[in-house]
């Protein structure tokens, strides 16, 4: 179920080195590390990798075929596509992780407070639970995005408030296990406060499920932004995105397709090498 | 009957609040951002007058419990959200014109992703650790990062441009040129839910098939064919039906998305219309009936379920 | 269907081979009279359970014969350890019984809930005639051992082969089933492979005794006389583990 149990300090150091060494011999979790590694080392180092300036249009040079000059062609307005996808890459990216995070913190907090205490909080956060996923994903995200207003803000305020569920349901299954254990009755008997036991000793077993979870969010957020960006409603041109450069493709799909293509291919290898993560993190960890 | 009455109880508890959940977030929809609603509407441009005439229009100067009690009473009694900004028409009105065809694609990309989902997962059983095994292993690694859309968008190129099998777009007229239209959006929905569905399926079938009773059956003399399609799929089928209510929202979701790669005149259509042209009401409309849409379809599978496995009928 | 000079309810087992990623049964052979009841004990891994399977002809994923031959002249028919999983919790017992018996003497429906109702009572079911409808799950662990019994039988074998039928019970309900399990084998004239890890359990019902240890038999003989007088170190092991348990005071019985 959850990780190696922390009971102690002292045993926390010995989950440690446990996990290192699985992680060490994961060939999925190095694999992943590795492609996630190049894809984060080429979008940092896109000011230097870029061949041309992303937003340098060319009025006679549009919709050229890959050639030496532009590797991978031009689009509609003559901008080199190779630039532009490697600062989608880092403004995608960027903004993934970046929203991934509040929902994590928010999640686990929840998830904790609601196994934990448990009586009329945990029903009415689990009721807010219910709620948010009734809604389809896409379509609660597509409707707050309206309501703030696309673009960046929106996407965080989007998935701040809907990103958390998944978080709290994990962590309050195996808060509410442990909650009766023996340990945690020990440590309040001996006087801790209820802060004390939540931050200390069960914060660091419901991390690993967490972290792992963390994976599979960030590529749903991802896909996410640049589902976002095709319909309009995301990061807003004229700041290179995944998502409007394949909007912009769909015209062309008949003669040059490799324009609304070739951007799906890079977040489908960065959902690849965050699974890849996500999977080697649960083997370390033995988590499901 | 004792368990119909604990499940409605059960039912109720679990339900009512949701349902009075989503309407109460559909409602703050409208006041996610600090400031005057009508003004958002209008935009920056718009005259002092024109605000104050959409502030009494929409209601917006009566006190805010009163205007969640309206709100909840429109769509209770009305299943409204109000009338539409621009086209004046009640927002039922425009979401039942909508719907039919959206609903078609739903229900076209559940028979997709069930046939092919467990076409696939029996394969893979069947021949555990063979060839399609390890690729229907891996399918839903790679599955997990493409967008929908996007999926849509290479089916178009595939089938529609190179093969010319299917319509680029739209909803085509005749007898079967609908159907045909409907193909590849209903595809590039069903290849997203059938990872997972197929991952499930699979590792339930697997489990069936060691399990000690298909052997009983089969050492007892029951031809083969009697006792996967008698026993096995019975068994692995529920745990499936589960997982099938949970994917209902993604399946509305996405299908809503995969309307505006082909074109197609449904709720996404009316959806991004509505975001475009600021119509609240009708955004509003939308969300709510997707997620009632959910929460009853999710009802209706659990309810099979309950009816299907004899295990939770007389369990206490 | 008996081989030439066989008799109906033999069983012949012949350099048995048995390997999934490594040899799992090795080289067994051992002979199975009509109407006499054989025991083979050994712990978990020992390969006595795969034996058995063997001679159903239904090996486990991944296990294969690849030595050896196997003569069971009759149908044989086969006793599950645990009557929760090897019964199919969606369908009630009876209808499983019905089916099995339906599929052996090629009757319809009608006769073949017929023949269930009667091998209900043939494993003395209480108030069987309300037990066909019911399912797995509301019957006790003794009752379902008993619907696996009766399926067993749906098939009118000639050989009976029980793999740990009474581990999964309670010891009074053990008691029950060994008795009904003797009787049957009287009234039936059926032959018996009987397969346990408990000593104890075997010598109520079998009268010759296989002693089996990772994968190869190490004693074999008369129960009574392997018991009394055992040869081999594995076995005495075996008779060790059983035996403190009498001279608690319990008079009668068991060793």
């Amino acid at each position: 179920m959850s990780g190696l149990p922390i009971a102690t300090d002292g045993s926390a150091r010995i989950a440690r080195q446990t996990f290192f060494t699985r992680a060490r011999r994961s060939p999925t979790l190095i694999l992943g590390i590795i492609m996630l590694g190049l894809l984060v080392v080429a979008s940092a180092l896109a000011p230097i990798i870029a061949t041309h300036d992303p937003a340098a249009q060319s009025l006679t040079g549009g919709l050229l075929p890959p050639s030496f000059e532009h590797l991978l062609g031009t689009d509609q307005l003559g901008r080199d596509i190779f630039s532009r996808m490697l600062f989608a890459g880092q403004t995608d990216l960027r903004i993934a992780f970046l929203a991934a995070l509040t929902p994590f913190v928010t999640g686990i907090v929840l998830g904790l407070v609601s196994g934990y205490f448990g009586g009329w909080l945990d029903y009415v956060i689990g009721r807010i639970v219910d709620t948010v996923i009734a809604f389809p994903f896409y379509v609660i995200v597509i409707s707050i995005v309206f309501a703030v207003g696309a673009g960046e803000t929106g996407i965080f305020v989007a998935f701040a408030l809907v990103g958390w569920v998944g978080y709290a349901r994990v962590v309050r299954v195996t808060t509410t296990a442990m909650k009766s254990s023996a340990w945690v009755a020990a440590a309040r008997g001996g006087g801790l406060s209820h802060a004390r036991v939540i931050l200390r000793h069960l914060l660091p077993n419901v991390l690993p499920q967490a972290v792992v979870l963390l994976m599979s969010e960030i590529i749903a957020i991802m896909v996410a932004v640049v589902t976002l960006g095709y319909l309009g409603l995301g990061i807003q041109p004229p700041t290179p995105d995944w998502g409007t450069m394949i909007s912009d493709g769909q015209t062309f799909v008949t003669t040059k397709w490799w324009i609304s293509t070739i951007p799906g291919l890079a977040v489908i290898y960065t959902g690849i090498s965050l699974s890849l993560v996500g999977d080697g993190l649960g083997d370390a960890w033995r988590v499901k | 009957m004792r368990p119909p009455l604990r499940w409605l109880r059960r039912t109720l508890f679990a339900v009512v609040p949701v349902v009075i959940g989503v309407v109460v977030a559909v409602f703050f929809l409208l006041r996610l951002v600090p400031g005057d609603p009508a003004r958002m509407i209008l935009g920056e441009r718009a005259t002092p007058e024109s605000v104050a005439a959409l502030r009494e229009q929409l209601g917006l100067n009566k006190p805010l419990l009163q205007q969640l009690v309206d709100f909840a009473g429109t769509v209770f009694l009305h299943g409204d959200t109000g009338n539409s900004l621009i086209y004046n028409v009640s927002t039922r009105e425009l979401i039942v014109q909508r719907a039919p065809i959206s609903l078609a694609l739903v229900g076209l990309a559940v028979l997709f992703s069930l046939l092919i989902a467990v076409t696939l997962a029996v394969l893979a059983a069947r021949h555990k650790d063979g060839i399609i095994d390890h690729v229907v292993r891996v399918i839903p690694t790679i599955g997990q990062g493409m967008p929908t859309f996007w999926i849509g968008l290479l089916l178009i190129i595939l089938f529609a441009v190179t093969l010319k099998w299917f319509p680029v777009g739209g909803i085509g007229t005749g007898p079967l040129e609908p159907l045909r239209s409907l193909v590849l959006p209903a595809l590039a929905v069903s290849l997203g839910l059938i990872p997972p569905l197929v991952r499930s399926l699979r590792s339930e079938l697997l489990e069936v098939f060691s399990s000690d009773f298909v052997t009983t059956l089969r050492a007892a003399g029951i031809p083969e064919r009697r006792v996967v399609f008698g026993h096995i799929l019975r068994n692995a089928s529920l745990p499936t039906l589960t997982l099938l209510s949970v994917s209902v929202s993604y399946l509305i979701g996405g299908t809503l998305v995969v309307e505006q790669v082909f074109g197609i005149n449904g709720l996404g259509s009316l959806l991004f219309g509505a975001i475009s042209n600021r119509d609240f009401p009708v955004v509003q409309g939308v969300a709510l009936y997707c997620a009632l849409m959910v929460v009853l379809v999710s009802l209706v599978l659990d309810g099979l379920v309950w009816l299907l496995d004899p295990r939770t009928r007389s369990a206490s | 269907m008996s081989e030439a000079g066989q008799a109906i309810g033999a069983v012949e087992v012949n350099g048995l081979v048995l390997e999934a990623r490594g040899p799992l049964v090795k080289d067994v052979s051992f002979d199975l009279a009509r109407g006499e009841s054989l025991g083979i004990v050994g712990e978990s891994g020992s390969g006595k359970s795969l034996t058995l399977r063997a001679i159903l002809g239904l090996l486990p994923a991944g296990v294969t014969q690849t030595s050896g031959s196997i003569t069971a002249a009759g149908r044989v028919s086969m006793v599950f350890q645990d009557p929760l999983t090897a019964l199919d919790p969606l369908t009630p017992v009876g209808k499983q019984v019905a089916e099995a018996s339906r599929f052996a003497r090629h009757t319809g429906r009608g006769p073949a809930m017929a023949h269930a109702l009667e091998l209900f009572r043939q494993v003395r079911l209480p108030d069987p005639e309300t037990k066909l409808r019911q399912y797995p799950h509301q019957l006790s662990g003794g009752q379902r051992q008993r619907v696996v019994i009766a399926m067993a039988l749906a098939t009118d074998p000639d050989i009976l082969l029980c793999d740990e039928p009474t581990t999964a019970l309670d010891v009074t309900v053990q008691q029950q089933i060994l008795t009904l399990l003797e009787s049957l084998r009287r009234d039936l004239g059926l032959s018996m492979i009987f397969v346990s890890h408990d000593l104890a359990v075997v010598k109520q019902v079998c009268s010759r005794l296989l002693v089996m240890r990772s994968g190869e038999i190490v004693e074999r003989g008369d129960i009574a006389a392997v018991i009394s007088n055992p040869q081999h170190e594995y076995t005495r092991t075996l008779l060790d583990a059983v035996l403190p348990l009498p001279r608690l005071g319990s008079a009668g019985g068991a060793l």
